[in-house]
């Protein structure tokens, strides 16, 4: 990466310049967005093709002064510019579930190639925010559910954008994982629960150079984040020193002119609203201080011009859904479709001893690539899961598919085929971006939402399950969501169970080739399952007001004892893998545990080994264990592989509200080591820092 | 300059409409298939139809759907019948999947008590009598209407029945139904005059004793012994109809050692013996173009249908 924080910064000087030369107006005009709301609306109504960021919004730019715009291109899951070209990856949850950091930075290099050829300079999807609960309608565009995994990831995708010399943007920050509420809500959480859980992921993205941070829409403590001096001006530029420049979310991201510029707020998007001239006077005014209008345009000029003269490579169109790209989306979904449950090794099922499979369910048969709010990608083809199966069987196979409407005649055909395949769970309308009723006019038609009513499937998929499951005992349910799925009522009535996520455009042929066993799964559960709902944190989907407990996921259900139905780390392969010789030591700098890993089945596959830290002997409340540490193996049938996992021992502090400083306890600490985060799957051993 | 307009602009249709409405007296057929779907509307009389491995006797009032390239075969009931016929290409679906290869099989069978409808099944009736009504009574712009009957039926299909789908790449795999049929329709319709035994047939079929009683059962409907002799009856009736030539003479070239065996078996499918047959043969005299539907008098049908309950107005 050429344009790294200590690169951006040697343009500081010729940045100072160029602002010298600049007048009020001048540099106003660059911290804001060039499209309008009225214009987007029309844009939409006149053509579907011209849907939501179809090509990069700019912002700013002054030609004459050699002040490049910034253009911003959306995503996670792809570039969201252009109908019928852009890569549609997996969806951000089911990458989080491959943990290869690898693979995510090669999506990032991919996404950061499309964007240069949409003629964009910055990313605006690295999103991370941690979903308090999975009900969360945007948890799709995040990795998980554990904050050192989403630094992890995120790192990663900030640096495969950057390698390609676009900004990356690190968003929504911060707290924001409610989305019906989105405009109004008011997170609260105590200081250990801000910095332990909710912003070392934000940290983690600033420190892997990320250049541009968008702030959340919620409000923090009585404050909007995108005035929030505290959040941006105190934290984010203070404390994390970071470099670059913050921009709104779009359109009500901000909602007070001087609020937001003396708030640290550097580029109101999409549109000029509460910046332009309302800016420009609250300045005469004396409410805005010019010196803030020149931090803000140094720190935007910088940017842009490390950025814009890193390299003078074109990248044309011919990149734009390139074969390759779509083979790295195909690679993603398999790496991140993640198998639950294989009783008698249902799976895979073998191609070629199949004279019919029967496919149920309305999703089978629907390109179902997430929601169609603002990271919604268009791309040239989407393979669906019916696709995907009809594809990858031999000539011979019949492949039937219903519905599932009729649950006799779905148990008819089920008592005939030779394996059932059940596709369920949501789609657009069920969970996604949401714009209430009295801002339609914005974004698209999905509902989506968060999943107020319930973490399950639809009634009727559950009845369809309970009904034909148990009819064939060659069963398999592939879930479609972007986050946790309550599976307790119907896991017994499959044999099998696939988290397919939302899997991208050639997600049905990952699908198929996992089912088939082309392809060894390898995913594992970034979140925990629970047996029931009330064992996750609660909350008010429709509210003013929101309290962040410290404890969310996996770490609240260990901390309370209670068992999960799946534990967090937990997925299944095809071949079986013995961790053993497990070491753990410290240098003081850092906690370092290593394993001997060995494929013990029959056929290649990859394990992802994983490190926990315990804190048992704490003096104050923490974690029975979190994640510290992960790493992708392959292993060929029969192979063993030595394994070394560390973490700096910053990552092992606590923070200390009194001093409001981290503080790292000098105790023995509990470390762990293997393939899941429940015990059973963990080497443990203990570690001391004196 | 302007470069010159072409007011011309080549239309590519997506589909190739086929669908047919025609009146036919069923008497007896084969087991066969075709790409093309079948629906049956009795008007008069009963017909008898073999479709997976099940009998059904449909009647007036009833109606029934053969699904594209299912294997079926009809025979009369008791009386004579005079049905309404429907057949339609499966390209009518290139209008609702333009690129991959999956066939519907709509569930719309009266006479199956186990077939749920989600409307009164008078609905499909009645589309189909005003759809032959239309492309008999040929009024100007006729063409205009019985479409959009057609294609309103079709929408009723989807909206209305219970239906699945189906994908078969290479639909004329070694082991699908069809080409198990057309295998052994070859051999019998090659070998029904001389003595054919069931090791013959496997032998040369490659397939299995058991292979083959479950085909005659799942899919034919009757024993592969049966699917003989309905051959060679047929045949017989031919031969029965349109030569001079002698009873005994027939039976032998139909495969039949014996007159006793001949005469049996003729009693057994056709209800009656060979030289009453004879006889009565003056009747229909039609060949049979397709498939066991027998011509008759559309005029009759028509004010038959006019005057029935079928016809709604």
């Amino acid at each position: 990466m050429k344009c790294t924080k200590e690169h951006r910064l040697s343009y500081n000087a010729r940045a100072e310049e160029i602002v010298k030369g600049l007048t009020l107006e001048e540099k106003v005009f660059l911290m804001s967005g060039r499209i309008s709301l009225e214009e987007m609306v029309k844009g939409m109504k006149e053509d579907p093709n011209k849907h939501y960021n179809y090509i990069p919004y700019p912002a700013g730019g002054i030609d004459e002064k050699g002040i490049p715009a910034m253009k911003f291109c959306d995503g996670p899951r792809g570039v969201v510019c252009g109908v019928g070209q852009s890569t549609c990856f997996p969806v951000t949850m089911a990458r989080g579930a491959t943990f290869d950091v690898e693979l995510e930075e090669r999506v990032g290099r991919a996404i950061g190639k499309e964007i240069r050829a949409w003629g964009g300079n910055l990313f605006g999807g690295v999103c991370i925010n941690l979903p308090y609960n999975p009900g969360w309608g945007r948890s799709q565009e995040t990795y998980g559910e554990e904050s050192f995994h989403l630094g992890q990831m995120g790192s990663a995708l900030v640096r495969g954008v950057q390698a390609e010399n676009v900004i990356a943007c690190v968003k929504h920050y911060a707290f924001n994982s409610m989305e019906i509420s989105r405009f109004k809500v008011d997170v609260d959480a105590d200081k250990r629960t801000e910095r332990e859980v909710y912003l070392p992921h934000f940290k983690d993205c600033i420190d892997a150079g990320a250049a541009s941070v968008m702030s959340a829409y919620n409000l923090y403590k009585g404050v909007h984040c995108g005035h929030s001096d505290y959040l941006l001006n105190q934290v984010l530029k203070g404390e994390w020193d970071f470099d670059g420049f913050v921009i709104s979310d779009f359109i009500w991201g901000i909602l007070d002119t001087a609020d937001a510029a003396n708030g640290g707020m550097d580029i109101e998007m999409c549109a000029t609203i509460h910046f332009g001239d309302k800016l420009v006077k609250a300045v005469r005014d004396g409410l805005v201080p010019e010196e803030k209008i020149d931090e803000a345009a140094v720190r935007i000029i910088r940017t842009l011009l490390a950025f814009t003269e890193a390299d003078d490579k074109e990248y044309d169109m011919s990149l734009v859904g390139c074969d390759e790209h779509i083979a790295l989306a195909r690679e993603c979904a398999e790496k991140g479709i993640t198998l639950l449950q294989n009783t008698d090794n249902v799976l895979p099922l073998n191609k070629n001893k199949l004279n019919q499979i029967l496919v149920l369910g309305e999703l089978a048969d629907k390109g179902v690539i997430g929601d169609y709010g603002s990271s919604r990608v268009f791309p040239k083809y989407i393979v669906t899961p019916l696709q995907g199966i009809t594809d990858a069987v031999p000539n011979n196979v019949e492949v039937v598919y219903y519905s599932g409407e009729d649950l006799e005649h779905a148990r008819k055909l089920a008592g005939q085929a030779d394996a059932v395949v059940f596709v369920v769970g949501y789609d657009h309308d069920d969970e996604g971006e949401y714009v209430s009723e009295d801002q339609t006019d914005a974004y698209t038609g999905g509902i989506g939402g968060d999943r107020v009513n319930s973490l399950g499937l639809h009634q009727h998929e559950i009845d369809l399950i309970k009904a034909v499951g148990p009819v064939n005992k060659n069963s398999v349910a592939v879930l479609i969501g972007g986050n946790m799925i309550m599976m307790t009522e119907w896991k017994d009535d499959v044999s099998g169970i696939l988290m397919a996520y939302y899997p991208g455009m050639e997600g049905g042929t990952a699908l198929a080739n996992i089912i088939f066993g082309d392809v060894n799964p390898s995913g594992k559960l970034p979140y925990v399952v629970p047996y029931k709902e009330e064992d996750l944190p609660q909350v008010e989907w429709d509210t003013t007001e929101q309290f962040y407990e410290y404890y969310h996921g996996y770490a609240k259900l260990e901390r309370e004892g209670v068992e999960p139905l799946l534990p967090y780390g937990f997925g299944l392969s095809y071949t079986t893998f013995e961790v053993k010789d497990a070491k753990f030591n410290t240098d003081g700098q850092s906690v370092t545990a290593q394993c001997t890993v060995t494929n013990t089945g029959g056929r290649a596959g990859a394990e992802v080994v994983q490190m926990y830290v315990g804190f048992s002997n704490s003096k104050v409340h923490r974690p029975v264990k979190i994640l510290r540490g992960f790493a992708r193996v392959e292993l060929e049938a029969g192979e063993s592989k030595d394994v070394t996992i560390s973490c700096p021992v910053e990552k092992l502090r606590w923070y200390n509200e009194e001093t409001n400083a981290w503080e790292l306890e000098k105790m023995e600490y509990e470390v762990y080591i293997g393939t899941s985060s429940a015990d059973r799957d963990l080497l443990q051993g203990k570690v001391t820092i004196s | 300059m302007a470069e010159s307009v072409s007011l011309y602009e080549e239309i590519e249709y997506p589909f190739t409409l086929g669908f047919k409405c025609f009146t036919a007296s069923l008497e007896s057929s084969c087991p066969h298939w075709h790409d093309a779907y079948e629906i049956v509307v009795p008007v008069e009389g009963q017909v008898r139809v073999r479709y997976k491995g099940a009998a059904y006797t449909l009647e007036r009032g009833s109606i029934m759907l053969i699904n594209s390239r299912e294997i079926h075969a009809f025979a009369s009931g008791t009386q004579q019948n005079i049905c309404l016929f429907l057949q339609f290409s499966p390209n009518v679906f290139k209008l609702d999947r333009s690129s991959d290869a999956r066939i519907y099989n709509f569930y719309l069978n009266t006479a199956d008590p186990s077939i749920r409808l989600r409307t009164r099944p008078e609905r499909f009736i009645e589309a189909v009598v005003r759809i032959w009504l239309h492309s008999y009574e040929k009024k100007k712009g006729y063409q205009y209407l019985m479409h959009a009957e057609f294609f309103r039926l079709i929408g009723d299909l989807f909206a209305h029945t219970i239906y699945d789908e189906r994908f078969l790449s290479d639909s004329n795999a070694a082991d699908s139904d069809t080409y198990i049929l057309d295998q052994l329709s070859s051999y019998v319709h090659e070998h029904y005059t001389e003595d054919i035994c069931m090791e013959d047939i496997c032998r040369t079929l490659g397939m299995s004793r058991s292979t083959l009683y479950r085909f005659g059962k799942n899919v034919l409907g009757c024993s592969i012994n049966d699917y003989v002799h309905h051959v060679r009856i047929k045949e017989a009736k031919r031969l029965l109809r349109r030569t001079e030539q002698c009873i005994s003479v027939i039976g032998q070239n139909c495969g039949y050692s014996n007159d006793t065996s001949f005469y049996r078996a003729f009693k057994s499918h056709v209800g009656k013996t060979p030289s009453e047959f004879r006889k009565e043969g003056a009747a229909p005299s039609s060949d049979g173009r397709i498939q066991g539907y027998i011509s008759h008098d559309t005029g009759a049908v028509y004010r038959l249908v006019k005057a029935s309950s079928l016809f709604a107005q």
